[in-house]
């Protein structure tokens, strides 16, 4: 059986507060705890890692852990539990191959999720309720019956919502920005700018809020109030906008402070895991998650600073062996222990995918959608 | 409208992708070839034996700027035999490119082939150096020659052309002869201009995989154009029962890594499955493993090249669902990976020197699997299973048998043509 109470003791501590080393003797017991409850209960699992010679039985370091590939998720569904504790079921935006990843929760697993993501957004963006601009349509927000990983993406964030409005229009499957609203939305906003979160898909944010705001010369000033957005760069590339142009035209158009425009990364193969940028641009992982860089041709982990596929390690998920993923992204590990922000860890860059890659992620999904 | 396009090589100079009409492009490299083509045929002959020397050797930059791109492989195509036999072999005789031949069949006829004019050469991304053999093809049968290059490609065929454009033989300088050639690039979404370059090419070839092909087969063309199509292609391995219980496994696999490692498998003649006749699962394991120890040895010579992260997640899930559910071998890296499982079916074709390893109770069956999708077969197999299983997968539109190890060289005929015949307008008199 799992030791819950050594993960729900993880989760519980601060968020970023550990230095490396403490961090990861803590991280790594409970991580192979939570292989070994993996290797008992996930029998195609166990076939891997006996395959690959892995002993989770004996002491192993993050590097050695056996890693399983985001897109494996998409062919099959792997669980740790019996399919009667099966509570919710998250689907990918599909947006690669036309088939969703396909992750089993149970309660506990939805539960410890939700806590953790909760966590980081207050970590980052405070604990004060706030005014939601949701740059999305109405029914994003709404009770639906459906929830597409778009909806849920957005509603996860309103845990700190004092009141949500949204600016888009969908009309005939496409989605059209309703400029009058937005422009009547950010006038209001200015009278308690801190009160305010505008939130969006990158695409969306960029191709048809602020290049269309800066292009009809509007600015606003709305200092103290949050920009975050989530989703894929690669639909941006015909804009040629690097996130530093990004950060510095939200600047312009809105009048917030380059601190507050914050990008989140995270993926359904982890659900939960986010990672914000921090005030100083870059990404930490908590202390219950650990990120490694592994060279595309050797596999082997990489040094600091250069690029390589992104690894993720993290206890929280023990319905299914989602607890060490390799994912499609390319990055690199910037610093450790030492980001002017003052939190500890781990920080890394995401720098995108390689040339080669599709299209994919929700906010490139939405692009699609728009008129 | 003048419409454009964008150059990569024009008039013996690399463009950097300067925009060029197409009508002048045409005008000009047509000009140039009603020139060149009063060279005699050993002379562009020698330009390319010579080109071949020069790229021979590994201190020539091209290898630095393109490694693993078959540059070798291009070298020991040009070469002076190898051309002479390719002209003799598709034309019957290669002066006939010079002057009229008189016929060793038909008293006092004689024959000439003329060039068929402008020649288009439509590129796949996955090998340009099977898009320089076409190219090759076209200048040694004296047409003018544009390049439409896919738009991501990288600047290798310049880079050839530079180093031609650099020789002289006697008193014909390859300069000349290299300005008879166009190099171009354009999204292919912009169906006007690929709509006008198609209705000026007297002959077509297009590479690439079923739906580039169809959207070039699909642009207006002069009447009589002659189109010639080497779409995608996949090719296998079978080994029958009687040879497997006798060879030299080791040396097998040698020759089979081979195989599997040019080009990365990007090949249409790649194998990507190998059907072995045996219930014998010891067998397998035994061929598994002898490919993976061969696979690895060849890395020295045949470095293998950084794979995208698309195609490292390909690989990672296959490796992850063989070790699940059937079985993998594979190196720590990304340099190899063999795959079995009982599926009795072709491929996918993966690449990277990926290979699927599946026993069949009869090779025979394989009949049933072959399509004319399927390029080249290495066959390992006594005599008489050989005439046997020939016969069979041949009639089922096969193009190639080969050896093992030998499975990527190129020939002719390829994909079922000699090309040079499509490249040329035949003319026939009596003797005077």
């Amino acid at each position: 059986m799992i030791d819950e109470k050594s993960i729900d003791i993880i989760i519980n501590q601060s968020v970023y507060d550990l230095k490396e080393n403490e961090k990861k003797q803590k991280l790594l017991e409970v991580v192979q705890c939570v292989t070994r409850h993996h290797y008992e209960q996930c029998y195609p699992y166990k076939r891997l890692c006996d395959k690959r010679g892995f002993n989770p039985q004996k002491y192993f370091s993050f590097e050695e852990l056996p890693y399983l590939p985001t897109s494996l998720f998409k062919d099959i569904q792997l669980l740790s539990i019996p399919s009667d504790k099966l509570f919710r079921e998250i689907k990918s935006s599909a947006t690669t191959t036309g088939q969703p990843s396909r992750v089993g929760l149970d309660k506990v697993t939805s539960r410890r999720q939700s806590k953790c993501f909760n966590r980081v957004v207050i970590n980052r963006i405070g604990n004060e309720r706030r005014k939601f601009i949701v740059l999305d349509k109405a029914s994003s927000v709404g009770r639906t019956e459906k929830v597409s990983a778009r909806d849920s993406t957005i509603r996860s964030l309103l845990f700190c919502a004092s009141e949500v409005d949204t600016c888009l229009i969908e009309e005939e499957e496409k989605l059209r920005l309703d400029y009058n609203k937005l422009i009547k939305l950010l006038k209001d906003a200015e009278g308690n700018p801190q009160g305010v979160v505008i939130f969006g898909f990158t695409f969306i944010l960029y191709a048809h809020v602020v290049k269309r705001l800066m292009e009809s010369g509007n600015k606003f000033k709305l200092p103290g109030a949050k920009i975050l957005h989530i989703g894929g760069w690669k639909k941006l590339e015909s804009f040629k906008v690097s996130p530093e142009k990004l950060i510095s035209d939200c600047c312009e158009t809105f009048g917030v402070f380059n601190k507050d425009v914050v990008d989140f990364y995270g993926f359904t193969e982890q659900s939960g895991m986010i990672y914000p940028t921090c005030e100083e641009g870059v990404r930490h992982t908590p202390i219950w998650a650990e990120v490694i860089v592994r060279d595309p041709l050797t596999l082997k982990p990489v040094l600091n600073k250069q690029k390589g596929i992104l690894q993720f390690i993290t206890p929280i998920q023990t319905s299914y062996p989602g607890h060490s993923v390799l994912t499609e992204d390319i990055g690199f590990v910037n610093s450790v222990d030492d980001c002017n922000c003052g939190r500890k860890g781990t920080t890394f860059k995401v720098v995108g995918r390689s040339l080669n890659a599709e299209v994919r992620g929700c906010g490139d999904i939405m692009g699609d959608l728009f008129e | 409208m003048n419409l454009t396009t964008n150059a990569d090589y024009f008039l013996g100079k690399k463009s950097e992708q300067k925009e060029i009409s197409i009508s002048d492009m045409f005008k000009n490299v047509k000009e140039v070839a009603d020139k060149t083509k009063e060279w005699p045929v050993d002379r562009i002959i020698d330009v390319f034996n010579e080109f071949s020397c020069k790229i021979l050797d590994k201190n020539n930059i091209l290898h630095r700027l393109y490694p693993n791109s078959g540059l070798a492989f291009i070298a020991n195509w040009c070469r002076r035999a190898n051309l002479e036999a390719l002209l003799d072999t598709s034309l019957g005789d290669r002066y006939c490119l010079d002057k009229f031949v008189e016929s060793k069949k038909r008293i006092s006829r004689a024959y000439k082939a003329f060039p068929v004019g402008v020649v288009v050469h439509w590129l796949a991304g996955n090998v340009p150096t099977l898009g320089f053999l076409s190219l090759l093809q076209g200048v040694l049968t004296k047409n003018a020659n544009i390049i439409k290059l896919p738009s991501g490609s990288n600047n290798m065929l310049t880079g050839l052309l530079e180093q031609i454009s650099e020789i002289n033989i006697k008193n014909y300088s390859a300069s000349e002869l290299v300005k008879s050639i166009a190099i171009i690039r354009h999204d292919h979404s912009l169906k006007n201009i690929s709509d006008a370059i198609s209705l000026n090419a007297n002959a077509r070839v297009i590479w690439g995989n079923d739906n580039s092909v169809s959207a070039v087969k699909a642009l207006p063309t002069k009447l009589n154009v002659n189109d010639i199509v080497f779409s995608n292609k996949t090719s296998l391995i079978v080994i029958g029962r009687d040879i497997l219980e006798n060879v030299d496994i080791s040396e097998l696999a040698g020759k089979i890594a081979t195989d599997i490692s040019v080009f990365e498998q990007k090949a249409c003649a790649s194998p990507h499955t190998i059907f072995l006749e045996t219930e014998d699962d010891t067998i397998l394991v035994k061929l598994a493993e002898s490919l993976k120890k061969s696979i690895l040895s060849l890395l020295g010579t045949m470095p293998k090249t950084v794979p995208s992260q698309m195609e490292v997640t390909v690989l990672l899930n296959l490796r992850a669902k063989y070790d699940m559910f059937h079985r993998a071998w594979y190196s720590d890296g990304m340099e190899f990976t063999i795959l079995s499982d009982d599926y009795f079916k072709l491929g996918p074709p993966i690449g990277n020197r990926t290979i699927y390893l599946r026993k069949v109770e009869e090779l025979d069956s394989i009949t049933n699997l072959i399509t004319p999708k399927v390029q080249s077969i290495g066959i390992v197999a006594m005599r008489e299973q050989y005439e046997k299983l020939t016969k069979l997968f041949g009639e089922k539109g096969v193009q190639r048998f080969t050896q093992v190890g030998t499975m990527t060289f190129f020939e002719v005929p390829w994909d079922g043509y000699f090309l040079p015949q499509h490249l040329v307008r035949w003319t026939s008199r009596f003797n005077y």
